[in-house]
């Protein structure tokens, strides 16, 4: 088929009253997708007859969209070769849409003619070549029930079947295709091989393929000028999958290292071994009302080493009393005993002087702490357009580095909205390794694997599609 | 190939690195006493500088 038929054709009129046909568009809702979807047809445009992708006239109007890159390929028409000992010409061409895609969805069928006069099919999908030729089976029966078609014993479900639409002819065919035209397909795998059952209004044909590299194509056609870009084209996506699986290999490492991290945290002992309450549950007034305040002087503890990351975990020990419905704030005060012992001019055991000291500690010019954390415990009920929602939040934890090891305490004011034990806060402080950083080029060798690993697919210097 | 090997051993030495040297966590001790010294010597007289209590930061559906 030649240009000029290819022109005949797109002049096509409307089959019901001769009117040009244009593309246009319908929208329906889709029960499926449950919306509104518009979808591409054909209209007359003086009778308003439509032409959906079920209609030849369809294919006529949108010919252009589904051909437009015809010309990427790896195949020409009057190509030859040989190819495992057989010598062929290329000599005609069908493109294909898969009829129940709104998309496009093409595929190239490259006939050619063996020199023995047999016709043999290059099929070209999404950078994908398999080489087919007829194929006569020993069995066949496409009728064997309603729902099946039975191959040499295989069964086949007809539901597996799909219509492809000619797009594009061109060469010289054994036969007239038409624009449009309509082929019922089933593809199949058997014994390793591929297999396509192809059935139109007239006959049923069978072929029977393998998949071809695209190396195998441009040597069996000798097409010289991909020859150094196919090599370069493999060689750098080798070069990327070897790259992804070095970004996976340190994603791994990264993992075994936070992990390593994690599970090396070292508690302080002793923490909460003894304690000094100085106020419990004492009444503060202000303007937004009363509240409950605590304080409690742990300690003393020994940590024994310095410049070295720390973790406080603070929570309510909610088996000792739980919070429902209220909530508690809490200030925690790591105190070295040195700067304490100065303070109180030796006094450190004196109870009633470390209250006082304590009780004004906002008020000293130097910071008393070696450092503070500040933070809030709740639990909360409520309605939204949800429905009920119950939420609490009843733990606290933060990281700081230490200078210096030796003996501290830990000074705890605890204020509520209700009287609470001053047993229900609890704290555990641990020395820690901290992996942060290897969770952060985690995700950073997880980007660079999955670009890599798409370069190793995608990356091609041939003006073409190439998949394998 | 070799530039995947460069950039793996770079960002794993520098994420060893800030973890072993702990950068980017808060200090305790001396760093801490500086801080909270030069905070107190910037605040007014009487202002205060600690809300003893929050009343409970709580869910973010309760629109505290």
């Amino acid at each position: 088929m030649g240009a000029d038929d290819k022109k005949e054709l797109k002049a096509l009129k409307c089959a019901k009253c001769g009117g040009d046909l244009v593309k246009g568009s319908r929208s329906h809702y889709d029960d499926e997708e449950e919306e509104t979807v518009t979808i591409p047809v054909a209209r007359c445009i003086q009778c308003n007859t439509e032409y959906d992708q079920h209609t030849s006239e369809y294919y006529e109007v949108f010919a252009d969209d589904l051909t437009y890159d015809k010309d990427s390929t790896v195949f020409k028409l009057g190509l030859k070769g040989k190819l495992k000992g057989i010598e062929y010409e290329i000599i005609g061409r069908l493109r294909y849409q898969e009829e129940e895609e709104y998309e496009k969805s093409t595929w190239d069928e490259w006939v050619a003619v063996s020199e023995d006069g047999v016709f043999h099919y290059f099929v070209e999908e999404d950078g994908r070549i398999d080489s087919y030729e007829e194929y006569i089976p020993e069995s066949i029966d496409m009728e064997s029930s309603g729902s099946s078609i039975e191959f040499e014993g295989k069964k086949i479900k007809k539901s597996e079947g799909y219509i492809g639409r000619i797009v594009l002819a061109e060469g010289e065919l054994p036969w007239t295709p038409e624009i449009g035209e309509a082929t019922l397909c089933y593809d199949f795998k058997k014994d390793g091989l591929n297999y396509t059952i192809e059935k139109t209004d007239d006959e049923v044909s069978i072929t029977k393929g393998e998949k071809l590299s695209h190396g195998e194509i441009i040597d069996a056609f000798n097409i010289g000028g991909y020859k150094d870009l196919y090599a370069n084209t493999l060689k750098k996506r080798k070069s990327f999958r070897w790259e992804s699986r070095i970004y996976l290999a340190a994603m791994l490492f990264c993992l075994i290292l936070s992990a390593y991290s994690c599970l090396g945290d070292k508690p302080v002992p002793g923490v909460m071994n003894s304690k000094s309450i100085f106020m419990n549950n004492s009444p503060v007034n202000d303007a937004e009302g009363s509240v409950y305040e605590s304080q409690i002087l742990y300690g003393p503890f020994d940590i024994p080493e310095g410049d070295k990351l720390y973790n406080v975990s603070v929570q309510v020990n909610q088996q000792v009393e739980p919070l429902n419905l209220e909530w508690l704030s809490f200030r925690f005060m790591l105190v070295g005993e040195s700067r304490l012992n100065d303070l109180s001019e030796g006094k450190i055991n004196d109870s009633a002087l470390l209250g006082d000291i304590f009780e004004n500690i906002d008020a000293l010019p130097e910071p008393l702490e070696s450092y503070v954390i500040i933070g809030d415990f709740w639990d909360e009920e409520g309605r939204d357009s949800d429905g009920y929602w119950h939420e609490s939040d009843l733990s606290y934890d933060t990281d700081f580095v230490l200078d210096d090891a030796g003996k501290y305490y830990v000074y705890l004011e605890l204020f509520s909205n209700n009287k609470k034990d001053v047993n229900s806060v609890v704290f555990a402080i641990s020395q820690s390794k901290g992996y942060r950083y290897y969770i952060v080029i985690f995700f950073v060798f997880f980007i660079l694997w999955g670009v890599s690993k798409i370069r190793s697919r995608s990356y091609n210097e041939l003006p073409f599609e190439m998949s394998e | 190939m070799l530039r995947s090997i460069i950039i793996t051993l770079l960002l794993v030495s520098g994420a060893f690195m800030l973890t072993s040297k702990y950068v980017g966590y808060p200090g305790a001790g001396k760093e801490y006493f500086k801080k909270a010294a030069a905070e107190r010597k910037s605040l007014r007289a009487g202002s205060g500088y600690y809300l003893p209590y929050h009343g409970g930061s709580g869910s973010f559906r309760s629109g505290k």
